[in-house]
């Protein structure tokens, strides 16, 4: 681990194990994610591709194992707790999108900034549009509450609430879970338009191979509670390990594989 | 351990070049930085820096929010409605036009002014609003009343459909476990009615008529009205919450697709539970009470307890105990019948289930006692 590579790694996670009780999810697994990259994790479920997540956000704390965000140490968690700003630098989405459901949507926004800037209430007001339309909401739905408007747009008011603080590192856990492909597709290609513009790094637990296909520069794999295969989505595909066969394989991968070569 | 280096401060300065004015922008421009700037941009930008060009050869960091701010500065400082003319940028910045372009691609059309109401107006409205909210309100508890008594009805037909599994883990869990709160709070009451009975009357010289006022009170009035309270605080509640998240998670759904009423599964069973709980509950309230102020009249008056029972058995009427009884299954009913039918109404949304856990309880108490005021005056008009 040269000092040189240290800057380039957003993310590095080393020797990672995680129990629950008598039942380990992950066995040493080690994962550098490089900055300005968007990776994508795939694998079976119950994988702890989720955990994984909620473990560098610092949701959860591994039973053994390093992990630096940032060159900030988040696991074993500092004595001071201090996660040294980091929260601040980082947008999560989750997968249902975990929306404050007593705000307004345009106040999810709002809160990050609010909470952590100066910025007056109106600037805050104008930024928070803009995040939302940036993010693909409508005007009317900006004072809707969460539970008014449908699960595409709460998936697209927790990317505007995510990019409020405008993180250099942005989670999202199953970002098109549950949309529509139209919808999903545009979802894809909203972050792969932010990301490019904000140079974000992105770090993705998805099951879609369109969005593997269409988004990101790397896959992982996550097997047998490690990485077990690494890389851009053709490297991966060429691996002959079972489930990776079967999954990149099977009709839904080859469909996706298709779309994309056209 | 690396850290983000400090910010440098944004700053700015409008100069005038060859080709119109030009926003010369310094330091770091993001959200973490541009909270100063926006009151000194919005004065400039109505008129001197409309159509500038922007520096941005000393220009730092930029995120969206310093984008934005930049944006809004040389097209006129409204938040809001689209424009043609592109940025004019001098100098060489690594995103700044990217940056821009996603600022003004987030452009929205302009919001019509909303109609301002006066104050009289809203508290109309408000006004108007309630009322016909309470009237729904009273309608709903009639009609889902009226539901809740056919689906009693038609279970009675139909026996076999009932839920006696669910029936009797409501018993245990709403009657039995409240057995004992109700017990010591009949107690304590008891005590107060016997110390007040024993300190008014012994002014009187009448202090042995403290016992027909603890058993008036307790048997009319105490031993039903708490045990109803506990049950509207306790029970409603779980009610309304058990099933309102159901409804929330879309079980309630769920149930009506694969064909089973959630009248029949899920409200029936607990109305029926808590209406055979609820006159067993009181009885044994009604003991503790009169336990209560048997200790109280011991104690104080030193009247003893054979005298205390046998004095109720002489001079108290028995209808007064049926006074009590009688209510216990209807405050029941009414009380599991707001806590399901407000269960059932809860929305998709947390912020509703809470609403509605406190409006079942609310609602519940308020029916008891004012049905309990009902009863006191049909009583005595018929002469119990």
């Amino acid at each position: 681990m040269s000092a040189a590579a240290d800057s380039d790694v957003a993310i590095r996670v080393r020797g990672l194990v995680s129990q629950f009780g008598t039942q380990t999810v992950h066995r040493g697994l080690d994962l550098d994610v490089y900055r300005g990259e968007i990776i994508g994790i795939v694998g079976p479920s119950g994988e702890g591709k989720s955990v994984l997540l909620r473990q560098i956000v610092a949701l959860e704390q591994p039973s053994a194992g390093e992990i630096h965000v940032l060159g900030v140490q988040v696991a074993p968690r500092l004595p001071s707790g201090d996660l040294q700003g980091l929260d601040k630098r980082w947008g999560v989405m989750f997968q249902d999108g975990a929306l404050f459901s007593t705000l307004s949507v345009k106040e999810n926004v709002l809160l990050p900034i609010r909470e952590h800037t100066e910025i007056t209430e109106k600037l805050a007001g104008e930024l928070a549009d803009i995040k939302l339309t940036m993010a693909g909401l409508s005007d009317e739905a900006h004072h809707k509450r969460p539970a008014e408007i449908s699960g595409g747009m709460r998936k697209r008011a927790a990317l505007a609430r995510a990019l409020a603080l405008e993180p250099e590192l942005l989670f999202l856990d199953e970002p098109t879970a549950g949309l529509d492909p139209v919808s999903a597709s545009r979802f894809d290609r909203l972050v792969r338009e932010l990301t490019d513009a904000l140079g974000l790094t992105v770090f993705m637990v998805t099951h879609d191979l369109d969005t593997l296909h269409e988004v990101c520069d790397r896959v992982a794999v996550l097997l047998s509670g490690r990485v077990a295969a690494i890389g851009t989505i053709d490297e991966v595909r060429a691996l002959t390990q079972p489930w990776i066969i079967e999954y990149f394989s099977g009709p839904r991968g080859r469909a996706a594989a298709n779309s994309r070569g056209k | 351990m690396q850290q983000r280096e400090t910010p440098a401060p944004a700053t700015f300065q409008l100069l005038t070049g060859a080709g119109g004015p030009v926003l010369a922008v310094r330091g770091d421009w993001t959200v973490w930085t541009v909270s100063g700037l926006d009151a000194a941009l919005l004065e400039i930008a109505a008129h001197d820096s409309l159509g500038a060009a922007i520096d941005v050869s000393a220009l730092g960091q930029l995120d969206v929010a310093g984008a934005y701010l930049m944006d809004r500065t040389v097209r006129g400082g409204s938040p809001c409605g689209y424009t043609d003319t592109p940025v004019r940028i001098l100098g060489a910045h690594p995103n700044v036009e990217r940056l821009i372009d996603v600022a003004r691609g987030a452009a929205r059309p302009c919001p019509l002014a909303p109609v301002p109401y006066s104050s009289l107006d809203l508290l109309l409205e408000r006004a108007g609003r309630g009322l016909s909210q309470a009237w729904l309100e009273l309608l709903d508890t009639i009609s889902f009343l009226g539901q809740t008594l056919t689906t009693l009805g038609a279970l009675v037909l139909r026996p076999k459909r009932m839920r006696w599994a669910s029936m009797f883990t409501v018993m245990e869990t709403a009657g039995l476990n409240a057995l004992p709160i109700i017990c010591v709070l009949a107690f304590f009451i008891g005590i107060v009615v016997a110390y007040l009975g024993a300190r008014i009357l012994a002014d009187f010289g009448a202090s042995i008529f403290t016992v027909e006022l603890v058993a008036y009170a307790i048997l009319r009035e105490f031993g039903v009205v708490i045990t109803a309270i506990l049950l509207a605080g306790r029970t409603a509640s779980a009610f309304t919450a058990e099933l309102g998240s159901m409804k929330m998670r879309q079980e309630i759904d769920a149930m009506r697709v694969l064909g089973i009423n959630p009248m029949d599964a899920l409200v029936a069973p607990r109305v029926l539970a808590i209406l055979f709980m609820a006159p067993l509950l009181t009885f044994l309230a009604i003991l503790a009470g009169l336990g209560g102020g048997i200790t109280i009249t011991w104690a104080a008056l030193g009247i003893s307890p054979l005298l205390f029972l046998s004095r109720i058995q002489e001079s108290v009427p028995i209808e007064h105990f049926f006074v009590g009884m009688i209510k216990a299954p209807i405050f029941a009913v009414v009380i599991a019948v707001t806590g399901c039918r407000h269960g059932l109404q809860t929305g998709t949304d947390v912020a509703s289930l809470g609403r509605r856990v406190t409006t079942s309880v609310v609602q519940s108490i308020f029916f008891v006692v004012v049905l309990d005021a009902l009863f006191a005056l049909w009583f005595i008009e018929i002469g119990w």
